[in-house]
């Protein structure tokens, strides 16, 4: 077998896909550089607390804490504050390197790159942009990662101060599954997330009225059906039905209609979490400029299909996580890993053609 | 982890080719070999009896399950394969792994890897008469039909299965067919999901919500042909409001891998064990789905819990990376000694018993057989040496000497209060803290490898209070170490310090990891509760 150990890949994107590419590529004899455009490393899962009750829930989150640990002992190297700004190709349009540019000096950097992989991420739906849910208006409608500080920073009883036995309504499908906004495409991660936080509540805060209003559960993967149980055996109301808007309600609740038996019911809650989906990155558009991998009609990056669906249309450039469509961490982890395993094939067979 | 990646010019498998064995059946284990032979792993396959995966997965956009099985069929060519009618026997040493066949063949491999899954699900309460169970793969209609596609009865159906009925139902009313798909939760888990949703519903698929089980199934005679057809009757049906009822020529029930099955196929596999969803235990929570707590095999598709076409192919191209990775690791480490065996063993077996990674073997021999450490297999958790009635056992990496050293310190410092914390979850959480002044934290490789006598010395030595913080249950890295922990601390307070009336406080608590709030909180209470003892002074 030929030696990987003088090969090198660029990873863009320091989130939990990017950790999980560049930790993988490294035990595997790989020369590994991370660049990231923010000042931290971890992306979304740094900022998501932990689920357990008195069990792990396997919500995945604390596996990016196990990623950095490996990272720190690895000779990966990470420049963050940095971004890429062009690539270069060598003969036969392979890879050789890529220009990167810090943001704020504008100091620019050639880096030696057989493989290039994107792991830039998504972007949280931002429910301001559609009126009905009252968020950002009404003060008790927060988003699932809003939520999630509370967890967090372990004071959920604060999140409702006033109330010893509030109302919490979670609303799943908020920026997913909508063809007005050009997001008809179900964001696969909320579900579960929502079920856990909703299991996470009631199991702190028994006497907690919790209920999760959903268009259609998707309990995919060994643990799902198990969620499902628990909060029904917790006494989650789980109602099928989105309510359509978030109306104020004598003074501080939050009043919405839901449909019950084909008739039409008033109800109030004292906080409605939404389950906010996710939208493909921003930043894509840029670096679909820069490196010639197209996007598809959501805005997500373009893979290939069948088993090279980790590969692009141009060689030596990857595509891991969520930035080539909606994942939760489960199915971005394995797809990072799986992208690495494409890398060490391509890398191997590329030497031996060259 | 653990497994550091090597200075340049040190890949080891340079000069040896890592070798595999796939066991298993159908797409799943296919893959898995073509992905290994990408790696240039050396790599046999066994197709095992009792399991008849293949029915399992369907088409999705951007893969073509037919035209997937041809390219991997090519894939497959060079690749040996062999047929037993028996189970192979499966075992495991410091040289690797070790697969007896047919009682007088013997391969050793690197690595192992199960793969497929023993068919989908068939609920008992049908009468099997009424229905025919959907097998994505196989399924596919040449003239219009009048069909049913019944999900989530009566638990629900996996999402990738469902959109596949979906999928067919459309093609049937594409050709002119009548089909009706009776749910609870339309399955849309795809990128291309809801798209899928939305043509079917458009190109005349009914779907009928239903809620709970409120349906029945009846034969019937069509009084105009005499055909006998299949009634379906909803008590409650969302869609029309009231009862309703559908008559179809064929009832195909979808449903999801069948996890009762695995369970038989588990009992082959020493030290592999069933999860409580009665899939293939994983580490999941720390790798994903398809590593096992026993290093070195993986376990991908059916056997995990996942039928979803797209997940197999990045499950089967994850593992044969990180099994890569693996191979580098053992052979290029001396991991041989990293647990010491001395002669005070006596051979009692617990060590080999309790192991969660299987990394203990017994060295059979005419004279006198030995306790042999599997470095390759040890993550160095700690947990065999805590339990050693003969103190025979000992980690290179965290000696017994650690703990009798930190135990002396306390006995020096009078009025400690002693917090011991897995490597994992506590210490990590801890970094980010400021502790109180009389508080000492002490990092161990794992909760479980804090033993019952270490918790009677620390409280001997004149700690104030005892505190050990493993991780949750069901996170654990060594799948059952922190509760190894938890009934520790139980069974010292049972059997020591309430009976002894012994004033200084011992607790067991889990954190997370990222749950450094959460961990402050728990350590200051505990000081508290400390505090307010004025008699342990």
């Amino acid at each position: 077998m030929p030696s990987n150990s003088k090969k090198s890949a660029v990873i863009v994107g320091a989130g939990i896909a990017g950790l999980a590419s560049a930790r993988l590529l490294s035990e595997n004899g790989v020369d590994v550089t991370v660049i990231e455009k923010s000042s931290g490393i971890g992306g979304h899962v740094a900022n998501w607390g932990c689920m357990a009750t008195s069990e792990c829930q396997v919500c995945h989150c604390c596996s990016l804490s196990d990623i950095i640990a490996a990272l720190d002992e690895s000779p990966v190297r990470f420049m963050t504050g940095w971004q890429l700004e062009s690539i270069n190709t060598g003969v036969g349009g392979q890879l050789s390197g890529v220009i990167v540019v810090e943001n704020e000096s504008r100091n620019i950097r050639e880096i030696p790159a057989d493989a290039l992989i994107l792991s830039i991420g998504f972007e949280t739906f931002d429910p301001s942009s559609k009126g009905l849910w009252g968020y950002g208006v009404l003060d008790g409608v927060i988003t699932l990662a809003e939520f999630d500080d509370f967890i967090r920073e372990d004071r959920l009883s604060e999140l409702v101060p006033d109330q010893d036995a509030p109302r919490i309504a979670f609303f799943q499908c908020v920026g997913s599954r909508d063809k007005s906004i050009g997001a008809n495409y179900c964001s696969q991660y909320c579900c579960k997330a929502g079920l856990r936080s909703a299991i996470r509540i009631k199991t702190d805060k028994p006497d907690w009225d919790v209920s999760l209003f959903y268009i259609d559960l998707q309990v995919a993967g060994k643990y799902a059906t198990t969620l499902l149980d628990n909060a029904k055996d917790l006494g989650i109301h789980l109602v099928q039905g989105v309510p359509g808007e978030v109306f104020p309600y004598q003074g501080n609740k939050l009043g919405v209609v839901s449909e019950k038996n084909g008739l039409n019911v008033r109800d109030q809650f004292d906080r409605i979490i939404l389950s906010v989906g996710q939208r493909p990155n921003p930043t894509a558009a840029d670096l679909s400029r820069i490196t010639g991998v197209g996007l598809d009609n959501f805005g997500f990056f373009r893979n290939l299909e069948g088993l090279d669906r980790f590969r692009t249309s141009e060689k030596g450039i990857y595509v891991a996580g969520a930035c080539s469509g909606p994942m939760d961490i489960e199915t971005t982890l394995t797809s990072a890993e799986a992208a690495t395993a494409d890398i060490l094939e391509d890398l191997s067979n590329w030497r031996e053609g060259s | 982890m653990g497994s550091v990646s090597k200075p340049a010019g040190e890949d080891i498998l340079t000069d040896r080719i890592p070798t595999a064995l796939v066991l298993g059946s159908g797409l799943g284990a296919m893959l898995m070999c073509a992905e290994l032979a990408a790696l240039r792993f050396s790599v046999r396959m066994m197709e095992l009896p009792d399991t008849m995966a293949g029915d399992l997965y369907c088409s999705v956009p951007e893969v073509d399950v037919q035209r997937l099985r041809g390219s991997l069929m090519s894939a497959m060519e060079g690749i040996e394969v062999f047929r037993s009618k028996d189970w192979p026997k499966i075992g495991r040493d410091q040289a690797g792994f070790h697969a007896d066949v047919d009682h007088f063949r013997s391969h050793r491999f690197d690595t192992l890897f199960f793969a497929g899954g023993p068919g989908t699900k068939l609920p008992a309460l049908l009468r099997p008469d009424l229905f025919e169970p959907y097998k994505p793969e196989s399924f596919s209609v040449d003239q219009p039909e009048n069909l049913v596609f019944l999900l989530d009865y009566p638990e629900p159906t996996d999402p990738a299965a469902g959109m596949s009925a979906i999928a067919s139902a459309l093609s049937n009313a594409k050709i002119g067919g009548r089909s009706s798909v009776v749910l609870k939760n339309a399955p849309v888990r795809h990128l291309h999901g809801e798209t899928l949703y939305d043509s079917a519903k458009t190109s005349g698929v009914i779907f009928y919500r239903f809620v709970d089980c409120s349906i029945e199934l009846a034969q019937k005679k069509c009084s105009e042909t005499g055909v006998t057809q299949v009634c379906v009757s909803f008590q409650d049906c969302i869609e029309m409001g009231a009862d309703h009822e559908i008559t179809c020529d064929r009832l195909l029930l979808v449903t999801g891998p069948d996890n009762e099955g695995i369970t038989s196929v588990a009992g082959y596999i020493p030290g592999m064990d069933i999860d409580r969803n009665g899939f293939m235990i994983s580490d999941s929570a720390h790798c994903n789905t398809f590593k096992s707590f026993n290093r070195g095999i993986y376990c991908i598709g059916g056997f995990s819990g996942t039928t979803d076409l797209l997940n197999v192919i990045s499950q089967a191209k994850a593992a044969a990376a990180h099994a890569r990775s693996f191979a580098l690791a053992c052979h290029s480490e001396n991991r041989q000694s990293v647990l010491s065996i001395s002669d005070q063993c006596i051979r009692c077996l617990t060590c080999h018993r309790i192991c969660p990674h299987s990394a203990i073997w017994v060295s059979a021999a005419s004279s006198r057989s030995q306790m042999k450490s599997i470095g390759a297999a040890c993550v160095e958790c700690g947990i065999c040496v805590s339990e050693c009635p003969r103190i025979a056992l000992d980690l290179r990496g965290f000696p017994e000497t650690a703990f009798s050293g930190f135990i002396e310190d306390i006995g020096r410092e009078n009025d400690k209060i002693v917090v011991y914390g897995c490597s994992r979850s506590a210490a990590r959480a801890i970094s980010s803290l400021s502790l109180p002044p009389d508080v000492v934290f002490f990092s161990t490789p794992c909760a479980g490898s804090i033993s019952e006598k270490v918790i009677l010395e620390t409280i001997n030595a004149g700690a104030r209070g005892v505190l050990i913080v493993g991780c949750h249950h069901g996170n654990c890295a060594s799948r059952n170490g922190t509760d190894w922990a938890c009934d520790r601390v139980r069974s010292v307070v049972d059997n020591f310090v309430a009976p002894l009336e012994i004033k200084a406080p011992l607790e067991y608590r889990t954190v997370a990891p990222n749950e450094a709030t959460k961990l402050e909180r728990t350590i200051r209470r505990f000081v508290e509760k400390v505090h307010s003892k004025p008699d342990c002074l």
